[in-house]
C-alpha cells in the first residue's frame, strides 16, 4: 500500500527526488544566492565583510542611465534574432517538407551543419569574414561595388552582425521543429484540401497555420527567451562593442562582476535580465497559451 | 486521457500545487542561501612552527609563453632543491588577471602564490584578497628592485606583490622602411619617415594604429607627450583637459591630416601591415617580439616612443609588470607556515638567477636593478635589448588604484565615435564624452571618485591579524627574510 500524504504520492516523489536535487543544486540554489547577492554590497570594497543593503543597487543602476540603453539593445537583439529566424525556418520547414523534394536527407543533414558545429569556432569564424579590412564579406561587396562596411565597428552594423551570427547558429534548430510539426499533421488533411481545390497558399492558410499556430508560438517565446540571456554571441563577437553598444544585460552583467569587481551589481543585473524574462513570458503566454505545447 | 482533456477544476488544483510546491522550495533556498552566506566559518589556521615541518603550498603560475613556461618550471626546480620540506602544487593553466582567483578566494580557497599582473593585483589587493607583504620586507630588500617597478605594487603605501618583469609598450621600427635604418629621434621625424613609406603605394599606412579598436592601453603613452594624464592625483577622470585634447588631436591627425594612418584597423591588421613591410612602426610590448623578428629578421628595431618635439616632453607608455602575490589568510587559507613558505617562494622566484633565466628564455625585462645592469653589461646579442632600456627611461605608472578599470570601454566608445562619426564630433567633444563615460560608468559600479582611504577598502585586519601576529618565529616578525 503505497503511503499518501494529503495529495501526495510518496513513491512518486521518491521517483522524482532525483530531479529535485538536482534542480535545487543547479538552478534554485544559485538563483536564489544570487537573488539575495543583488541585496548586498558584495564586490571589491566589500568581499568578505559585505552587508544587507536593501534596494541599493537597484536604486544604482536606475540612476545610472546604463540601465534604459542595456534594455533596449537586448530588446533589439532579441526581438531581431526572433524577426529573423522563425520566419526563415518555417520557410526552410515548408520546402523540406514538400512531397516529391528530391535529396530531402542531405538538405536535413547540410541544414544541420550550422547547429552541430561548436558555437565558439563558428563565431571566430564570422569574425574573421566581417572583419573591415580583410574580411571576405567586405571583400564580396567591393567586387560588387559596394563600399566596405565596418560590421563590427559602429554600433549599428556591430548588432545587425550578432544578429545575423544568431541567426545562423540558431535556425536549424528552429527548421527542425517546424519541420517536425509539420509531419505530424495528417495527410488526410492535405487530400481532402486538394479535392477541395486548395492551392499551395490555400494549404498554408488554412490547414499549415492553424494546425502550427502553438508551434509558432513556442518557437517565438522560447527563442526570444534563449535569445535574451544568449552571453557568448556577444561576449566573443564585438565583447559587448564598440563601446557598450552591443552589450545585453547578462553580458554587462559579467562585466560589472569581473572587470569592476562589483558582484552585488552584477548580480542585480541578471536578476532584472530575469525579471523582464519573466513578465515577457507571462504575457506572451497569456495570450498565446504557448505553455500548453508542452502539456 | 492528456492533461489537456482534465476538467478545469482539476487542472487548476494541480497548477496551483505546483506553485505552492516551486514558492516553498524558492524561499527555503532563499533562505537557506542567506543562513549559510552568514554562518559561513572561515577557514581555521593552525599556527605551527616553521621550517622543520613539511609544508604544501599552492601556486598558479600561469607561464603563458613558452619561454615563460620553461624559465618558471626550471626556477621551481631549484626552488625544491633547495628547499626539500616544501612541497608547491602549481597549476599553470591558471591565467593572470583570471576571474578564478575571486572565486576561488571567496571560497576561501584561493591558491597561496598567485602571478597576476600589478594592476589586477590591485584590485585585489583592494578587495582584500592579498597580503599586504610590507611588514615582511626590510627596505634593502625593496631598494633592490627598480623603482618604477616596485611602486607599481604598492598601493595606499601597502606593497602587496612582487614583480618578476617589467613592460609596457615602445616603438617597434622596420629598418629597411626608415632612412638609415636609424629609428626617428622626435615625432615630427616619425610623421615623414611615415608619409614615405605611405607614398609607397596603395595599402601602405607608414604609422598604422587602429585608434578604433585601442582601449586606450597603447593610446595612454601620448597623454603624458602633450602634459596630461588620465586621472588627476585625487583619482577624478581629467581626459577632458586642453593636455589631453592636444594628445587626440595629434593622434587624430595621423589619419586626417598626414595621411599615414587609416580608419578601421583592427589590431591583427596593423600586425599584418607590419610584418608585411606595409607599415614602418607599430607600438607593442616584447610578448610580440618573437613575432615580428620572425618576419623582419635583422631589420627589426625597438625604440623609445620618440620624443615630442613640440612640447618638450616625451611620450610615456603605461609601464606595468607580473609578479607574485600571496593571497590573505582569509582568502586561502594559509596557516603561518605556509605563508612562511609563500614568501620564500616568492623571494627564490623574483631573484637575480630567475630574472635572468626569464630575460634568456622568454626576453623578460627584470625588475631587479642587478639583473638589469648584468643584461646591459652582457648584451647577449639583442639587438633590441637598448630600445627597451631606452624606453624603460621614459614611462608612467600603471595605475592600479581601483577607477582605472573605468577608463577603457569609456575611451573605446570614445575613440570609436571619433573614427565612424568624424564629420559631425569634435576631438574636444569626444574627450568630454569620454570623460563623462568614465564618471558615469564609476557611479554606476559603485566606485568613489575620488583616492579611496584604505580604511574604505575592506581589508579588515581583524579577520586574520589573529594568524598574522601568531607568527612569532624570528624569521617573518622581524622583517629578517633574508635576501
Amino acid at each position: 500500500m503505497v503511503k499518501k500524504i494529503g495529495s501526495w504520492n510518496l513513491r512518486s516523489l521518491l521517483f522524482i527526488l532525483p530531479v529535485i536535487v538536482v534542480l535545487i543544486f543547479l538552478d534554485f540554489y544559485p538563483i536564489a544566492y544570487s537573488i539575495y547577492m543583488s541585496f548586498t554590497n558584495f564586490g571589491e570594497f566589500h568581499f568578505f565583510n559585505y552587508s544587507f543593503i536593501g534596494l541599493e543597487n537597484y536604486i544604482r543602476i536606475i540612476r545610472s542611465g546604463f540601465l534604459w540603453q542595456l534594455l533596449w539593445q537586448n530588446a533589439i537583439y532579441a526581438f531581431g534574432s526572433v524577426a529573423l529566424f522563425a520566419p526563415l525556418g518555417f520557410i526552410i520547414a515548408l520546402v523540406m517538407n514538400q512531397r516529391g523534394l528530391r535529396g530531402k536527407t542531405f538538405y536535413r543533414t547540410a541544414i544541420l551543419f550550422p547547429w552541430a558545429y561548436p558555437a565558439f569556432i563558428t563565431i571566430l569564424i564570422w569574425q574573421g569574414m566581417l572583419d573591415y579590412r580583410f574580411g571576405i564579406i567586405n571583400e564580396l561587396l567591393e567586387k560588387i561595388g559596394i563600399k566596405p562596411i565596418y560590421w563590427l565597428g559602429t554600433p549599428g552594423t556591430a548588432m545587425l552582425s550578432i544578429i545575423l551570427v544568431n541567426l545562423w547558429l540558431s535556425f536549424p534548430y528552429y527548421s527542425y521543429v517546424f519541420t517536425s510539426a509539420m509531419q505530424s499533421i495528417p495527410t488526410e488533411l492535405y487530400e481532402a484540401a486538394e479535392m477541395d481545390g486548395y492551392g499551395p497558399l490555400g494549404r498554408l492558410k488554412n490547414i499549415i497555420m492553424p494546425m502550427l499556430s502553438r508551434q509558432i508560438a513556442f518557437v517565438v517565446i522560447f527563442g526570444f527567451i534563449f535569445t535574451w540571456n544568449n552571453f557568448y554571441i556577444p561576449f566573443l563577437l564585438t565583447g559587448g562593442g564598440p563601446g557598450t553598444s552591443t552589450q545585453i544585460l547578462i553580458t554587462y552583467s559579467y562585466s560589472s562582476a569581473f572587470s569592476y569587481l562589483q558582484f552585488g551589481i552584477g548580480a542585480a543585473y541578471s536578476v532584472i535580465s530575469i525579471l523582464v524574462l519573466l513578465v515577457v513570458v507571462i504575457i506572451a503566454n497569456h495570450y498565446s497559451k504557448m505553455m500548453t505545447v508542452l502539456y | 486521457m492528456t492533461s489537456t482533456n482534465q476538467p478545469a477544476e482539476s487542472k487548476k488544483k494541480t497548477s496551483r500545487t505546483a506553485i505552492y510546491a516551486v514558492i516553498i522550495v524558492v524561499v527555503i533556498i532563499i533562505i537557506a542561501a542567506v543562513a549559510i552566506s552568514m554562518n559561513q566559518p572561515h577557514k581555521t589556521t593552525t599556527i605551527t612552527p616553521l621550517q622543520s615541518q613539511k609544508v604544501t603550498i599552492t601556486v598558479w603560475g600561469s607561464g603563458s609563453a613558452g619561454g615563460e613556461a620553461q624559465a618558471f618550471n626550471e626556477s621551481l626546480a631549484s626552488f625544491e632543491a633547495q628547499y626539500p620540506n616544501i612541497t608547491v602544487k602549481d597549476s599553470p593553466a591558471i591565467n593572470v588577471a583570471s576571474t578564478t582567483f575571486p572565486t576561488a578566494a571567496h571560497a576561501h580557497n584561493a591558491p597561496d602564490v598567485y602571478r597576476d599582473t600589478s594592476d589586477n593585483g590591485g584590485a585585489l589587493y583592494a578587495s582584500g584578497l592579498l597580503l599586504n607583504l610590507t611588514p615582511y620586507l626590510n627596505s634593502s630588500y625593496i631598494n633592490s628592485f627598480t623603482k618604477g617597478t616596485i611602486t607599481d605594487w604598492k598601493l595606499n603605501g601597502a606593497l602587496y606583490g612582487i614583480p618578476v618583469n617589467t613592460n609596457g609598450i615602445a616603438l617597434y621600427y622596420n629598418k629597411a622602411l626608415v632612412p638609415n635604418g636609424i629609428p626617428p629621434s622626435n615625432v615630427w621625424q616619425m610623421i615623414q619617415d611615415a608619409k614615405n613609406v605611405t607614398a609607397m603605394g596603395s595599402g601602405y599606412y607608414g604609422l598604422a594604429y587602429g585608434i578604433g579598436n585601442d582601449y586606450g592601453y597603447r593610446f595612454a603613452a601620448w597623454f603624458p607627450a602633450f602634459g596630461g594624464s588620465i586621472f588627476n592625483s585625487t583619482h577624478y577622470p581629467v581626459v577632458n583637459s586642453t593636455q589631453d585634447i592636444a594628445a587626440m588631436s595629434f593622434v587624430w591627425n595621423w589619419t586626417v591630416k598626414y595621411h599615414v594612418d587609416t580608419v578601421g584597423l583592427t589590431f591583427a591588421d596593423e600586425q599584418s601591415l607590419f610584418e608585411s613591410g606595409k607599415s614602418a612602426f607599430m607600438f607593442d610590448g616584447p610578448w610580440d617580439q618573437s613575432t615580428y623578428e620572425k618576419a623582419l629578421g635583422s631589420n627589426l628595431g625597438v625604440t623609445a616612443i620618440p620624443f615630442n618635439n613640440a612640447t618638450g616632453l616625451w611620450p610615456e607608455p603605461l609601464w606595468g609588470s607580473v609578479g607574485y602575490v600571496i593571497s590573505a589568510p582569509i582568502a586561502s587559507g594559509a596557516n603561518s607556515s605556509q605563508i612562511w613558505a609563500s614568501l620564500k617562494f616568492v623571494e627564490f622566484m623574483t631573484d637575480n638567477n630567475s630574472q635572468v633565466q626569464l630575460f634568456k628564455l622568454a626576453g623578460d625585462l627584470p625588475s631587479l636593478i642587478a639583473t638589469g645592469n648584468y643584461i646591459e653589461k652582457n648584451n647577449f646579442n639583442d639587438t633590441v635589448i637598448s630600445g627597451w632600456i631606452a624606453q624603460e627611461a621614459h614611462t608612467q605608472l600603471f595605475p592600479n588604484f581601483p577607477q582605472m578599470a573605468a577608463y577603457w570601454t569609456p575611451f573605446h566608445t570614445a575613440a570609436t565615435n571619433l573614427e565612424q562619426n568624424s564629420s559631425k564630433v569634435t576631438v574636444a567633444s569626444i574627450m568630454n564624452q569620454m570623460e563623462q563615460l568614465i564618471i558615469q560608468t564609476l557611479n554606476s559600479e559603485g566606485i568613489p571618485l575620488s583616492v579611496i582611504p584604505m580604511s574604505v577598502i575592506s581589508i579588515q585586519p581583524s579577520d586574520y591579524s589573529t594568524i598574522l601576529l601568531q607568527i612569532s618565529v624570528p624569521e617573518i616578525a622581524s622583517n629578517t627574510i633574508k635576501f
